[in-house]
């Protein structure tokens, strides 16, 4: 097998990380389950579950990566041979919600190649709305029922070829090219998010929508669903425990400082959706005040903002609609791009450490398979599958891995070891607390979020889909992606990367005293 | 803006942009030491 590829440097592995962990959701999640859960006051919990969840388990994934220099399932198996099935089944999900995240970059795409006629098609929310609905996804004329394919969306079909095409050609050229992609694909988002800040704030309304975001309701401190949210959120905000930190780390020297790194990479990212915030609900404001409205009538999360809800707001601008819908739509391909190519690259990895094949090789495999496993999300069916996808297999995937990650290191490995080495550089040193966060907290956290999401599901079905689809879709996608990590985990291949036990650090045992 | 909103306004934008500023100036300062 050749040598193993290396960033740049430090600079571009972060940065890395960071576009890895910024994507869609800081734009359309945060900013509402922040307003949802006590405005102001959910920062509180959020900063916990971020410094003793989110960060110590970043921390994990990157030493495992810099140690191992080897993508997750191979990282993982060096503890203990089982948690190779972890590693399969964090890449796994990586595999399956890169089939659907690209498909909504195809929305996007669709979006971004309309946004001079926005006026056009967003001139209301209810217009918008049908817009969104009829003519982009075509969902209405499935009646709610993910089996009734009736047919594909073309121009989405093309938008996901678009983004596949994009991302395949990005990661076909190595750390080298990814780098230089980063160099845009980070930084311009922030700036185009800044200016969208500054447009909004000048706004007439902004007050309104801000008081919305972030006046805190002390009240909800006593409840621990917002405490869930807030850990749920830091969760499946920082791109952890889907084998992408492992494998973007994986190509660092084993002698790189990983607290600091860690923190960087937690802090760019939620300081982002917190700025995030801003752009939207000063606009969100702004178009309460239009239409005379409360802002929380107008305020409603996810795809029905960025393709609704906000577009129908830009048109009310007093001047530059069209500059400012393309600037919106350009940000949040950029958002999702660097997201996507992550997981791209996740899976490119840990198959070139399988089967030793040539980057070329397993980036177009990888690309031509998700692209075709992508088509049901483009038919009209597609957004009623890629939520029940969502929902069942990613979510319990990064909450399960999340889980054994922390006790395999915890555990089996051992949390003083770990701090004693990840130490011996730190910018940042490690205390007793750490072992707290990682050995019980983090892992007790998520367990909680399992068990409760679980009888949820048994009470009532998901967002009202008919039981068939729940099981087969949903549950189905959740048990091939188990069953797949076990065989995965098991075959052996005659070109597997094999560490030598010598060569690591994280054998149990070698780390001086 | 509400007193309150501000005030988390401030907290957050402290606290988050804040650490994120401090970590980065911290890598940063080693990297020049080494």
């Amino acid at each position: 097998m050749s040598e193993r590829e290396n960033w740049s440097g430090r600079a571009t592995f972060i940065m890395a990380a960071i576009g890895s962990a910024i994507g869609f959701g800081n734009l359309w999640r945060f900013p509402f389950v922040c307003a949802k859960n006590g405005g102001g006051a959910f920062l509180i919990p959020y900063f916990v579950a971020l410094i003793t969840a989110g960060i110590p388990i970043m921390i994990i994934e990157y030493y495992l990566g810099i140690k191992n220099r080897a993508s997750a399932p191979f990282s993982l198996g060096q503890i203990k041979p089982v948690f190779k099935i972890i590693g399969w089944l964090a890449v796994l999900g990586a595999f399956t919600l890169n089939t659907f995240y690209n498909a909504i970059m195809g929305w996007t795409f669709v979006h971004l190649f309309k946004f001079w006629t926005i006026d056009k098609w967003a001139a209301d929310i209810a217009s918008a709305g049908k817009h969104f609905e009829e003519v982009i996804l075509g969902v209405p004329f499935t009646q709610g029922n993910p089996w009734n394919f009736v047919g594909i969306q073309w121009p989405l079909l093309i938008g996901l070829i678009v983004s596949w095409f994009l991302i395949w050609w990005i990661v076909k050229g190595g750390l080298n090219r990814v780098g230089k992609i980063l160099l845009y694909t980070v930084p311009l988002p922030v700036i185009f998010v800044i200016i969208m800040v500054i447009r909004g704030l000048t706004l007439p309304g902004a007050a309104a929508g801000l008081n919305f975001y972030l006046t805190p309701e002390w009240g909800k401190l006593l409840d621990p669903t917002v405490w869930l949210a807030a850990y749920s959120q830091i969760f499946f905000s920082l791109s952890i425990c889907l084998g992408t930190l492992i494998a973007y780390s994986s190509f660092m020297p084993s002698d790189t400082e990983v607290p600091n790194s860690a923190n960087i990479t937690s802090f760019c990212n939620c300081a982002f959706s917190f700025l995030a915030g801003f752009a939207i609900f000063s606009v969100l404001g702004f178009f309460a005040y239009t239409l005379n409205v409360p802002v929380n009538e107008v305020a409603k999360a996810g795809p029905g903002l960025t393709f609704v809800v906000y577009p129908a707001a830009l048109v009310q601008l007093p001047f530059g609609v069209k500059f400012f819908a393309f600037l919106f739509y350009l940000t949040l391909i950029l958002l999702g791009i660097d997201s996507a190519f992550s997981l791209l690259e996740t899976i490119v990895a840990v198959i070139r450490d399988k089967f030793g094949w040539t980057r070329r090789k397993a980036t177009t495999f990888v690309s031509v398979v998700s692209l075709i496993l992508g088509i049901p999300f483009v038919t009209k069916a597609g957004v009623l599958w890629l939520d029940i996808v969502d929902h069942f297999a990613i979510n319990y995937i990064l909450v399960l891995c999340g889980i054994f990650e922390c006790i395999a290191i915890a555990y089996f490995f051992g949390a003083d070891k770990l701090i004693k080495d990840l130490n011996t550089n730190a910018e940042f040193k490690l205390g007793k607390i750490f072992k707290l966060f990682i050995s019980f907290l983090a892992p007790a956290v998520l367990i909680v979020i399992v068990v409760l999401s679980v009888i949820k599901e048994v009470q009532e079905p998901y967002e009202g889909y008919p039981i068939s689809a729940l099981i087969v879709i949903g549950l189905g996608s959740l048990v091939a992606c188990l069953i797949g990590a076990i065989l995965l985990a098991k075959v052996r291949s005659d070109k597997e990367l094999v560490l030598d036990k010598g060569e690591t650090i994280l054998v149990p045992g070698t780390v001086e005293p | 803006m509400t007193a309150t909103a501000i005030v988390m306004m401030i907290i957050g934008t402290v606290f988050l942009m804040g650490g994120a500023i401090y970590f980065i100036k911290l890598a940063y300062d080693n990297t020049k030491k080494k």
